[in-house]
């Protein structure tokens, strides 16, 4: 009997099970934390019983060394570093996707089409944007985007130790004002993603 | 003559994809105007560096908070060819260093304003604050002290440490100059009365000393070393968490760690408990048993004094809540 990745155990709607965890001291591994996240759920948590047994297990520690982001100015996204990390896991890929003009979907929509395929997405948005309102070159933050309901989005974010509902309208507000990038997940080589430029 | 093919529209976005792919996701690019004399477009680089705020128990994270906006230089865009330059790693990492620094410098100044009459009662070894013992005892015990006995004491060098210390104390009226000749100061006078012996005394006066002399800061924190190094870990962590917090003994003995490195270390490492059972003795922290486990937690009176010290306090205020 296949998996049911979804609950509503702890808020109005439904959210992937998203497994959480909290960067311990580092703020610039909020990337490698959100991807162990991603690859945890899918290990224990998709639907297909093939996906779950394709994919390889990998400690954070193991991401870290591939992506290896710089404690004071934060990771330099690049693909090279996410197909590594796809090559270790075998059952997942991970893609950096950017629409460095105007986006032809926001955030949510994009979440949203991933959401149907039972796989999450991880956004960049800008921190201090999202946390305290206050628009002004902020840092930016990796976050799960876990589910989403009519007005609120539930995400795990890797600087806290639970998963969080933000009104949707916040988010997308905050989802990376350069660059609006992505890291697309696929599962099995089949994505659900439009795909950037 | 140049011409600028590109606009500045475009100059911004080979400049943010530099940043992103070069430098980390942490910087951003502030504003920006063309050069017309250089043909370059400049764009201001800058950080708003994230901290977090770990709870008491370091089992999770209670906030997160950013630094003030950090000016890390210029990006620059060649308006004709597009070439982007921008300022090395090193320097830009320097930068954000020396700012997480200077609000540790800040908690420790306003820890020593707060708090210098109780770090002046820790029982120091003969070191760089010996001389002011000296002096004050001096003048003190024997009435006077001639300002020729110092310049004949020793080298020049310690000569002139003394006569720095010497006025100093006279700056704070704790010592009086006629001539050559020093005697107690109007200030120290007033401590003298007040107090019930000479070691009292003493100690009050460099308490007044360290409280009033944070333009001699770098010589105060080497002075008190270690105990300002813990003390100021717990403080800030009281600042952070608006409460005195019962803090882990291995947080503490982390911050010696942070701190210090090589023999240096080894030696602060192997007088730690030295450092906290004085620390406790003049009232800065406290120790509190708890299920069996040995915790630390500060003072009401050191915490509610520190959080007065807006001069030093107020400018890194966004992180310390």
């Amino acid at each position: 009997m296949p998996n049911d990745p979804w609950t509503t155990r702890r808020f109005d709607f439904a959210h992937l099970r998203i497994p959480t965890h909290t960067q311990p001291d580092d703020e610039s591994y909020c990337v490698p934390y959100a991807l162990w996240m991603v690859v945890q759920y899918v290990k224990n948590e998709h639907p297909s019983d093939d996906v779950r047994s394709d994919t390889r297990s990998l400690s954070v520690d193991e991401i870290l060394d591939f992506l290896d982001p710089d404690p004071l100015l934060g990771w330099q996204p690049n693909q090279s570093d996410l197909t590594e990390v796809s090559a270790y896991v075998s059952g997942v890929s991970f893609s950096l996707e950017q629409w460095r003009r105007n986006p032809p979907r926001d955030l949510i929509e994009l979440a949203e089409e991933r959401l149907e395929n039972d796989l999450p997405i991880i956004a960049f948005i800008d921190a201090q944007l999202l946390r305290r309102g206050i628009r002004g070159n902020g840092p930016l933050h990796a976050i799960v985007v876990a589910g989403l309901g009519d007005d609120n989005a539930v995400i795990a974010d890797p600087w806290f130790a639970a998963l969080h509902e933000v009104p949707q309208d916040k988010l997308k507000d905050a989802w990376d004002p350069s660059h609006h990038q992505i890291i697309d997940v696929a599962v099995n080589g089949n994505t659900s993603s439009g795909g950037g430029n | 003559m140049s011409v600028t093919t590109i606009s500045e529209e475009e100059a911004r976005r080979y400049a943010e994809d530099v940043v992103r792919s070069e430098l980390g996701m942490f910087l951003r690019l502030g504003g920006g105007e063309y050069n017309e004399h250089e043909n370059e477009y400049r764009f201001d680089l800058v950080v708003r560096s994230p901290k977090l705020i770990r709870s008491a128990t370091n089992e999770g994270v209670t906030d997160v908070r950013f630094f003030s906006e950090l000016d890390l230089g210029q990006v620059t865009v060649d308006g004709a060819s597009g070439e982007v330059e921008r300022p090395n790693i090193p320097t830009i990492k320097a930068k954000i260093r020396d700012q997480e620094e200077q609000v540790e410098i800040a908690v420790r100044k306003a820890l020593v304003s707060a708090a210098g009459h109780r770090f002046a009662h820790l029982p120091f070894p003969e070191n760089q604050y010996a001389p002011l013992e000296d002096i004050l005892a001096h003048v003190l015990l024997h009435g006077s002290l001639s300002m020729d006995d110092i310049s004949m004491m020793d080298s020049d060098r310690e000569n002139q440490r003394y006569h720095e210390y010497v006025q100093n104390l006279l700056d704070l009226d704790l010592l009086s100059q006629d001539r050559n000749t020093l005697t107690a100061g109007d200030v120290l006078i007033g401590i003298e009365d007040e107090c019930e012996s000479y070691q009292e005394t003493i100690n009050t006066a460099i308490g007044r000393y360290f409280e009033h002399n944070l333009g001699e800061f770098d010589m105060i924190n080497r002075t008190l070393g270690p105990y300002l190094v813990i003390a100021s870990h717990y403080y800030r962590r009281a600042l952070e968490l608006e409460e005195l917090p019962l803090i882990d003994e291995e947080e503490l003995r982390e911050s010696i760690v942070s701190e210090y490195s090589g023999k240096e270390r080894r030696q602060k490492l192997m007088k730690f408990y030295r450092y906290l059972v004085h620390l406790e003795n003049v009232g800065i922290l406290r120790s509190v048993n708890q299920g069996g486990q040995r915790l630390w937690v500060g003072d009401d009176e050191v915490d509610e004094m520190l959080r007065e010290q807006t001069e030093y306090l107020g400018p890194v205020q966004t992180l310390l809540a």
